[in-house]
């Protein structure tokens, strides 16, 4: 018997048991068991890829002489003074150091994709076949529209190819969340086939191929 | 002081990395990727934040011997254990992979299955309102699924073609669109933070 593919069953089926009544023991335990390994995973892969290799390891370690890196690990630490109230206002030092950075790699860093995306919507309005010039009429105008819907600081009803804007795209915005609604419940059902074929076929055997 | 000091580091930060992308000289002289790995490492020490709020919320719960407690204790000590155990052999140690690829993996994919029958009950709701918006969400999703799933093409022939229209042109266009709203939205927020005008990371942790 393969105890790896049990253990996989009884968990697939524990979480199966949530369809049944929400709150019953079974969901419950393999819910907590599902948290507490998660977080343990984690508590595993940070170590290993940024917390050791820090201390000792490579020639970006404390132990290779680069004492700069005691910097970010006790601004790291910091963090965790939010738990001691008298002085929990401290954690907001790492906290800004962060939100800055994550701020300026934003305003750096993501214009190449944001000016990709725009020189990419300049589409050739006239081709040599007639779907082809449709098809990129199309494109623009409910790219357009889309993009008319989100300005909030113009109003609306005032002007007239606003107004028509917003309305193609409202459209074309429930035609792409139709369409990302189709692939998110074909994903899913893929995951419960493939749960399914896992009990029938690799636990019980009463599925091949 | 509580509050500026945090503001300038904040503008300092988000000023180092702009300068540091539009100044190749930053990243010749190096300080920008060493810059880098420190902010890695310093968030890298955030990791214990969720471990330390579970264990103080389920810690109070086992303390106080509340209902269901016994969850709690199973939570810590699965988190714990297996933390401790991924530590010593890695996450690709034999018996944390073993736990990894026949327990975390199979309960993560069926939680996520189990979304298929909620998503169907959610496109049932949706399509009883009525609206005419949620009537062309609802085709366009069923020409979408009929268009991948094998079946559509089966009982029309060349559906997927009209599936793939579908994903190619209003829906491409449309989600560029979003994206751009979301870029755009993103560059305000960032400079909102940068010129002190977004504060919200300030307060909440004492005064």
């Amino acid at each position: 018997m393969d105890w790896g593919i049990l253990a996989g069953a009884i968990c697939t089926i524990a979480v199966w048991t949530y369809l049944a009544d929400h709150q019953n023991p079974i969901w419950e335990l393999i819910q907590h068991i599902y948290i507490g390994l998660a977080y343990g995973w984690s508590i595993g892969y940070y170590w290993h890829t940024y917390i050791w290799p820090t201390f000792t390891g490579n020639k970006d370690s404390l132990a290779a002489g680069q004492w700069v890196y005691i910097i970010p690990i006790i601004a790291g630490l910091l963090v965790y003074t939010r738990y001691i109230p008298s002085i929990a206002w401290v954690a907001r030092y790492p906290l800004s150091l962060a939100l800055g950075w994550g701020a300026g790699y934003v305003l750096g860093f993501t214009p190449a994709v944001f000016i990709g995306q725009l020189t990419n919507s300049f589409y050739d309005l006239w081709t040599d076949s007639v779907s082809g010039t449709i098809n990129n009429w199309i494109l623009l105008l409910t790219l357009l529209g889309t993009v008319m819907y989100f300005f909030f600081t113009i109003r609306r009803d005032a002007n007239p190819v606003m107004k028509g804007g917003v309305w193609l795209g409202r459209w074309a915005i429930m035609v792409a969340l139709g369409a990302a609604f189709g692939n998110t419940v074909l994903y899913r059902y893929n995951l419960f086939y493939a749960r399914m074929h896992y009990i029938l076929g690799d636990w019980l055997h009463l599925a091949g191929g | 002081m509580r509050k500026e000091i945090p503001m300038i580091l904040t503008v300092l930060a988000g000023l180092f990395v702009i300068v540091a992308k539009y100044l190749f000289a930053v990243d010749q002289l190096g300080w920008f990727t060493t810059a880098n790995r420190m902010y890695q490492v310093m968030y890298a020490m955030f990791f214990l934040l969720g471990v330390v709020s579970l264990t103080i919320v389920h810690g109070k719960n086992i303390q106080r011997r509340r209902s269901k407690w016994i969850y709690s204790l199973i939570l810590l000590i699965c988190m714990y254990g297996y933390g401790i155990l991924t530590i010593q052999q890695t996450v690709e140690g034999p018996q944390a992979n073993w736990i990894y690829n026949n327990i975390l993996n199979p309960t993560d994919a069926t939680i996520f299955a189990l979304l298929a029958f909620f998503i169907t009950s959610a496109a049932y709701r949706a399509f009883r309102v009525r609206t005419r918006e949620a009537t062309v969400l609802m085709i366009t999703a069923v020409i979408v699924m009929l268009g991948v799933a094998p079946i559509g093409d089966t009982l029309i022939h060349g559906w997927n073609n009209v599936a793939r229209w579908f994903m190619d042109v209003p829906n491409s266009s449309a989600m560029r669109g979003i994206a751009l709203g979301a870029y755009l939205g993103s560059f305000a927020v960032a400079l909102r933070i940068l010129l002190g005008l977004e504060r919200a990371h300030l307060g909440g942790a004492g005064q």
